[in-house]
């Protein structure tokens, strides 16, 4: 038997009361696209699976005082489907986008995505490069707030235990003329696990031509999924041109240590990807529109 | 082991039925309830041949436990259409010639029903999006892509 | 930076075991009520070949195809038709079943010359109708022959056996391995991205000779299936092991090509019949999936100017490939 209860839940309350019953043997479960195979495959172990899918209070995306909040348990075809995240998001629409196949996002949760922690989840690397935070509650009725810098731990590892923790809420802030792109590559064009991911949010100032802010989050080359810091520091060095593009991809190419894999590639390739992806993809970035206050008129590179 | 109550609707009719805590919704379909018509291809999450509508959107049955599905309205191939009464999307399949050994079928119907509920003249890049979920060894997806087409000019005009 | 080529794959494929008898049988009984029923081993795993034995037997009595039911792959109560294997079902099973038919319709003339009063070779089966062939005005219907068959005892029921004329190859390899070939050649366009090693396929055009298409969309679908199956040989489609044992043994790691990969199909059915064939028919089955990944590596190497000689042809191997060349030019230039 994978688990002996499945209880749905009706409030926030309720999950966190049974979670504090159980003492360690009950967990939350979101859509359950990865939990349950995980369980099948006795990756994980647990007697009874509390739902919170469908707790109205945790679907929501909303914008408030320029930053982004959305309720851990909107599902990706939901985030997909957000005119907001297309106009002012890009890249985490885009991601959301690319999980699976659409009747894998009809059901998975922005929250299980994060909580499952697989080292190149398609809106991990999105959410990364957007510096967002997660609001999780305690069972013991706390609330703390985790960057995502500091949330994952390793392979399906983060901080956020299920089994006494609940996700709320994701959210980011919005930066000035904010531009941003998903680069993604994989095996074929749909229902495929990424070889590469590369998650770019930029800030730019149009008048000096430079940017004021670049982040770049790039999966999976590491364990959890890796900001590239050199590449960034590069980015705003100087005023924008195609060399400063180049050394930037130059500098991710030189971070990126990806393992040799018989399924995702050899090292040499993998490396060589992350190279091409992140001009391709600071490129793209470049030439879109979001965040705040994002008036036309174009950047020269 | 301790069976568990569900009680959802199914195919317009409320179907209460008692199945094992960590069934899934494509067990229930198949062994319990005896509608075969979702297909179990992969049992994980990679082909769709287990396509079902939950609230209208196609679902991989296989990996959603049964029990999720309590109070939800959940569609199958076998409330789409009968053999005297075709469905236009499963008309739509058969007069193009998309069909052939059948496995993937239900599955592409149904995520195409659904489709079709919210756009109701797909271009094909759409269609494919939509069916990207849906694998097909047989047909070569081309003759898919026309029974789509047909089957929303064929709905548009009723 | 993104380069297209255009490549061609041509084939001929042997229909039926090599050199090997490869037989099959079928019954075709009219009932009554002029409806009749196919008994065949022949085992339809979707490429139609229940509807395309239905076609043959009401082409060959002039009935109705919704007349007609198929009783197949039951050894309980069908006669051996051999393997769906080896392209060879509609070619060889197609001809037991058109034999059968035949069978029975010699107990239809029979009768129908003796109720008649003419000739059997001078009749003609069509529209549930005997004729003449001389005069037109001398007809009776099937249903009336069926009822005198009724009347006396007499069952309109054939047997069909179907067996290719091949001949076991020699010491030498010399023989006679099948009895007929299907032929085909694809065409087909890629866009290589010369940074990331992706293979876009543009265009597939895919023309087979079948002898003649019995059921032409359902030729259509296995050019079609069997166009895509070859794409996902040549760019994706590989077993790996590790340590002897599969690792990708699962739709999440063997992939194979989505909705999304391929571009729609452009079938060409050519129809030179072949005179052994049931109608002129012959196979298609595998034929389809043949020449597909030929016709992609060489429009991968019309884009690249670099041979590939190992499947299937992935985005690694494709910069690997480029490195190397570019190595061997500039290495040419310095000296
Ligand atoms: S059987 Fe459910 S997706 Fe394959
Ligand atoms: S018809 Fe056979 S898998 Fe689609």
């Amino acid at each position: 038997m994978y688990w002996e209860k499945y209880l749905k839940v009706k409030t926030l309350h309720e999950a966190m009361e049974i979670l504090k019953l159980y003492q360690g043997k009950a967990r939350l479960i979101a859509g359950g696209t990865d939990l349950v195979l995980q369980l099948r495959e006795k990756k994980k172990r647990v007697s009874v699976l509390v739902d919170i899918s469908d707790l109205p209070e945790l679907q929501y995306i909303k914008e408030e005082h320029g930053q982004i909040k959305i309720g851990a348990m909107t599902t990706h075809s939901q985030l997909a489907a957000s005119p907001l995240l297309w106009e002012k998001v890009i890249v985490l629409a885009q991601a959301a986008s690319s999980v699976g196949s659409p009747q894998i996002r009809n059901v998975g949760t922005v929250g299980g995505n994060i909580v499952n922690a697989q080292p190149a989840a398609d809106t991990v690397v999105a959410l990364m490069a957007l510096d967002a935070k997660v609001v999780v509650f305690n069972n013991d009725g706390g609330e703390e707030k985790i960057p995502f810098s500091e949330l994952f731990l390793g392979v399906g590892e983060s901080k956020i235990d299920p089994t006494s923790q609940l996700l709320k809420e994701i959210s980011f802030s919005l930066l000035p003329e904010m531009r941003s792109s998903l680069g993604r590559l994989a095996r074929r064009k749909a229902l495929a696990l990424p070889i590469l991911n590369i998650g770019i949010v930029l800030s730019v100032n149009k008048k000096e031509n430079r940017l004021h802010e670049a982040r770049i989050c790039v999966a999976p080359v590491a364990p959890v999924p890796m900001r590239m810091k050199e590449a960034e520091k590069t980015l705003l060095s100087r005023k924008l041109s195609d060399e400063l593009l180049i050394s930037a991809s130059k500098a991710a190419f030189d971070a990126a240590d990806p393992r040799n894999s018989k399924l995702r590639g050899n090292t040499a390739y993998r490396k060589e990807l992350v190279r091409v992806m992140t001009y391709r993809t600071l490129k793209t970035a470049l030439a879109t529109r979001g965040g705040v206050g994002d008036e036309a008129g174009s950047i020269t590179v | 082991m301790k069976l568990e109550v569900l009680q959802f609707e199914l195919n317009a009719r409320k179907v209460s039925v008692r199945v094992k805590p960590d069934a899934t919704l494509l067990d229930v379909l198949r062994e319990d309830l005896d509608l075969t018509g979702a297909k179990r291809g992969c049992g994980e999450g990679e082909c769709g041949a287990c396509t079902v509508l939950i609230d209208g959107m196609p679902v991989d049955s296989c990996i959603y436990p049964a029990l999720k599905a309590a109070g939800k309205n959940i569609e199958t191939i076998e409330g789409l259409g009968t053999e005297d009464n075709l469905h236009p999307v499963q008309k739509a399949f058969l007069d193009e010639g998309a069909v052939q050994c059948g496995f993937c079928t239900p599955g592409m119907i149904l995520t195409t029903t659904a489709l079709l509920a919210k756009n109701q003249s797909p271009s094909e890049e759409e269609v494919k999006v939509a069916l990207s979920g849906n694998l097909c060894r047989c047909t070569g997806y081309t003759k898919i892509i026309n029974a789509v087409k047909v089957a929303a000019r064929n709905i548009n005009k009723l | 930076m993104k380069k297209r080529g255009c490549g061609i794959g041509s084939m001929w494929y042997g229909i039926g075991n090599t050199g090997l008898p490869n037989p099959s049988g079928a019954f075709v009984q009219v009932l009554d009520d002029c409806t009749v029923i196919i008994h065949t081993g022949c085992a339809d795993i979707g490429q139609g070949s229940t509807t395309v034995l239905a076609q043959i037997a009401a082409e060959e009595l002039g009935v109705n195809f919704n007349d007609i039911s198929v009783i197949c792959a039951d050894t309980g109560v069908t006669p051996d038709a051999g393997k769906t294997s080896a392209s060879r079902q509609t070619y060889i099973s197609g001809n037991a079943v058109r034999k059968a038919a035949q069978s029975a319709k010699e107990t239809i003339f029979k009768k129908g010359a003796e109720l008649l009063q003419v000739p059997e070779e001078e009749l003609i089966l069509k529209n549930y109708q005997l004729n003449s062939l001389k005069n037109y005005n001398i007809q009776i219907s099937l249903k009336e022959i069926m009822a005198k068959c009724r009347e006396d005892g007499t069952l309109v029921i054939g047997h069909g056996w179907f067996n290719p004329q091949t001949k076991g190859l020699d010491k030498r390899g010399q023989g006679i391995p099948y009895a007929t070939y299907a032929f085909a050649t694809q065409w087909v366009e890629v866009e290589v991205d010369t940074e990331t090693g992706e293979i876009d396929i543009l265009n597939v055009v895919a023309a087979h000779d079948v002898g003649k298409a019995v059921n032409p969309m359902a030729v259509e679908g296995q050019i079609e299936g069997g166009s895509v199956m070859g794409a996902g040989y040549a760019l994706m489609e590989e077993i790996i092991l590790d340590d002897g044992k599969i690792i990708n043994s699962s739709f999440s790691n063997y992939l194979i090509p989505t909705i999304k990969d391929v571009p729609c199909v452009n079938s060409i059915i050519v129809e030179e019949e072949e005179v052994t064939g049931p109608f002129g028919a012959k196979g298609v089955g595998e034929p389809a999936l043949i020449p597909t990944a030929t016709a992609i590596a060489n429009a991968i190497s019309n884009a690249l100017g670099i041979r590939f000689y190992e499947l299937p042809i992935t985005p690694e191997k494709i910069l690997n490939s480029l490195k190397t060349a570019n190595n061997t030019n500039k290495n040419q230039r310095d000296f």
